[in-house]
């Protein structure tokens, strides 16, 4: 029943600069949105003058009110996917798949594996720059050219990130929240009351360098550590950087983002540690490289890695 | 190098269904050339989600126009020129917003992009050579790259890049010439 891993060399990355943009889901999906308005009568144009703009201030607190909701809705569907609802747009990807993502405002957003992205439909220049993330993203983002909206937000389950011009890391797959900044400057917004309550609102500053976790439980308490720029977001080039990284937690990193649970045929073996860098473009390439340094057997059966001392 | 998964032919029956007033006849377009037009749309907009919008935007303007629109020549030429008047439309708006901000002005000009992956000239080119080509694409003027894109990833006629891109015949042949003498010499050395 288990695979045998395949040569690394054969394998192909998973990770495209640019992906081929059109496949056959993609046009169904399409074409089910294009269904779905064919009854529309044709728009008319609205004038842009005098109460247009009023309607453009609406629209934006329809937004911000929305975004609250947001979480309470299920996640629909593992796929892949680019799905639209009235006010947002959602980008996912599946496990083992990366995306680039160019926003209107040209900055960049990486979305790591089994991630979500959602951000308004309408992306306008005048008003707030925000994005809804679940899962793990690395952001580069441009400088605003409006005065007054200079900033850019990043909203995760538990705290939410103001950014001004910067390239940083969010890792936001379980409760417990990593945000790592490579450059610039940005804050963390967070309650330190559960519910995400106003009246526990607190603030921190992060410097290049910083990487801030905030842990399970329902007090947040940021926890501060640091890291060499070079080796934030490391995977957005499929290279990992372990530094007395434990099986265990590399097991839930590979959870998180290829949706394989590893299993540990004895305690001790989850406590083996591994340091240094290395580069797979793949799962397999990944498992591959553990197996040859750890000196352990891995074997991949339905859903799960079974590890063992071969 | 062409596209061409619904020869002609039968996009002009779809779209006879389409003015019978059967939307199957518009799926089936959509089905072939939904491909190469969020390509191209992509290429113009640098925008997925834009792209997106605009081609389901053209759809639903053909649907409701189609009395209007009645025979058309070449189908694929047309659903292009709606794209294209669509994206023109698409940057103006942009500009005309930022201007209102005194935000930065500029000539809406359409500039396609190629990547490597784009050139599959031939399948023994190498990555190296793929390179090498896309970078020379890239150098190549605007509107000499969106001919280019036209004629070898869309597979059209110059007939209908000129339609598409709203100018003479004679510029389409002088744009594709001189595009193609900048890669052979670009490309020879």
């Amino acid at each position: 029943m288990s695979t045998p891993l395949p040569d690394p060399s054969s394998e192909q990355l998973p990770f495209e600069p640019r992906r081929p943009v059109a496949d056959a889901d993609r046009q169904r999906q399409s074409w089910n949105a294009i269904e779905a308005r064919l009854q529309e009568a044709p728009v008319k144009k609205l004038p842009i003058a005098g109460w247009g703009r009023w309607w453009w201030a609406a629209a934006a607190v329809l937004l911000l009110l929305a975004a609250g909701a947001w979480w309470w809705q299920g996640r629909s569907g593992a796929g892949s996917a680019t799905s639209y609802d009235l006010a947002y747009k959602t980008i996912s990807t599946r496990f083992g798949e990366k995306r680039r993502i160019l926003l209107p405002d040209s900055s960049v957003v990486i979305l790591n594996s089994n991630s979500e992205l959602k951000l308004p439909a309408d992306w306008l220049l005048d008003t707030l720059r925000q994005v809804w993330l679940r899962g793990e993203a690395y952001f580069e983002i441009s400088k605003s050219k409006q005065p007054g909206v200079d900033y850019f937000l990043v909203h995760t389950d538990r705290l939410d990130v103001k950014v001004l011009g910067t390239k940083f890391n969010v890792n936001a797959y379980t409760a417990q929240t990593t945000v790592a900044l490579k450059e610039g400057r940005v804050e963390l917004l967070y309650s330190q009351r559960p519910g995400r309550s106003a009246a526990g609102l607190r603030v921190h500053s992060m410097k290049p360098g910083d990487v801030v976790t905030v842990d399970e439980g329902p007090v947040l308490t940021p926890m501060l550590a640091t890291a060499p720029p070079d080796v934030m977001a490391d995977w957005t080039s499929n290279e990992y950087h372990f530094d007395y990284t434990s099986l265990a937690e590399i097991g839930r990193m590979i959870e998180q983002r290829y949706g394989y649970e590893m299993e540990f045929e004895t305690a001790a073996l989850a406590d083996r540690t591994m340091s240094g860098h290395l580069r797979a473009d793949n799962l397999d390439q990944l498992l591959q490289a553990l197996q040859i340094t750890l000196n352990i057997k891995i074997e991949k059966k339905d859903q799960l890695l079974k590890v063992s001392v071969p | 190098m062409t596209t061409g998964a619904m020869p002609s032919p039968d996009l002009q029956n779809a779209w006879d269904r389409v003015l019978a007033g059967h939307a199957d006849g518009l799926r089936q377009i959509h089905e072939a050339l939904y491909a190469s037009m969020i390509d191209y749309a992509c290429r113009l907009l640098q925008d997925e989600m834009l792209a997106e919008d605009a081609i389901q935007d053209v759809f639903v303007k053909a649907w409701q126009l189609r009395a209007q629109i009645g025979e058309v020549q070449s189908v694929r030429a047309y659903f292009f020129i709606m794209l294209r008047r669509h994206v023109l439309n698409v940057l103006r708006s942009r500009q005309s917003r930022r201007r209102q901000q005194q935000q930065w002005q500029q000539q809406v000009e359409l500039d396609p992009v190629f990547s490597a992956e784009d050139i599959r000239v031939q399948a023994e080119h190498t990555r190296q050579q793929q390179q090498k080509i896309a970078t020379a694409v890239n150098e190549l003027p605007a509107r000499q790259r969106e001919v280019i894109w036209l004629k070898y990833y869309a597979g059209m006629e110059y007939q209908q890049i000129a339609a598409v891109m709203e100018i003479n015949y004679q510029s389409v042949v002088n744009l594709a010439f001189k595009a193609t003498q900048y890669l052979r010499k670009r490309l020879s050395g």
